[in-house]
């Protein structure tokens, strides 16, 4: 008897884990918080910036600023790929920063969101 | 003909309708409405406290004498229909006649702010608006 409670499970689980599918993308490096907290408004230059976050990913000069934007992006993806139908979900979330320099290239403002933490494996192709 | 039999040609029936059927979604970025932004207001909300209520502009530009932080999200929608499935059910060899749309919701919302990051007027851009399924190409 329990050896054929045993095998039913094992087909049972088998079954289910079927075609699942979980699959995970970034893109560019996570933000590191540490490096963050060693910037200082009104002080820390613009060497500091890049030697602890490493270059921008994109530069927005204007309004006599210079913009260092850094991103990170996070994704998610789970599947179920069954046989006759096959669902798949994709989440993406971002973090970005941004640090506002002077023209003597001195910290002005930091303005960083993160959402990353948010992203999960929910399968929802419905649903708004 | 009996329940049974009629029981599994139904399933069968259903099997056949869902053969070769794939729905896709991506999601990037957690949707923002109008509601979102009620804490606004011109002239005195700062974009930082923006970012700690909604998170992080994707983009800040420069624009003569102010900046705009533009804040984007999507849902995008894909699915098809793979109508050479069928032929499983006569031929070892399946070819392959596909149905497929995609549709993509992309959304913004633009914050133009002073040089001293003050928020001075937002907008939402129009939204585009796709159903949730599209196999029909034509």
């Amino acid at each position: 008897m329990l050896v054929r409670i045993s095998v039913l499970l094992l087909v049972g689980v088998s079954l289910l884990i079927n075609g699942c599918v979980l699959s995970r993308g970034r893109v560019g490096n996570p933000i590191q918080e540490e490096s963050l907290s060693q910037i200082e408004k009104g002080s820390s230059k613009k060497e500091l910036v890049v030697t602890l976050l490493g270059a921008p990913d994109r530069m927005v000069v204007g309004n006599d600023k210079d913009i260092f934007h850094y991103y990170y992006y996070d994704g998610k993806s789970p599947g179920l790929i069954l046989l006759v139908f096959n669902i798949l979900s994709v989440n993406v979330r971002s973090d970005n920063l941004y640090v506002f320099f002077d023209k003597q290239g001195i910290v002005q403002d930091v303005i960083y969101g993160k959402r990353t933490p948010e992203v999960d494996f929910t399968l929802r192709p419905w649903g708004k | 003909m009996n329940a049974p039999y009629a029981r599994l040609l139904l399933i069968f029936m259903l099997c056949l309708g869902l053969w070769g059927c794939a729905v896709r979604r991506i999601d990037f970025n957690t949707p923002i409405t109008p509601e979102d932004l009620s804490f606004i207001t011109a002239g005195k909300t700062t974009l930082h406290y923006v970012v700690d209520r909604l998170g992080a502009p994707e983009e800040i530009t420069a624009v003569s004498d102010q900046f705009l932080a533009e804040f984007k999200w999507s849902t995008t929608r894909s699915s098809s229909l793979n109508l050479g499935y069928l032929f499983r059910i006569v031929s070892p060899v399946a070819p392959t006649m596909t149905l497929s749309g995609t549709g993509i919701n992309m959304q913004r919302l633009l914050i133009l702010c002073d040089d001293r990051l003050i928020v001075r007027s937002y907008a939402f851009g129009l939204t585009d608006e796709h159903a949730f399924f599209e196999f029909w190409p034509f």
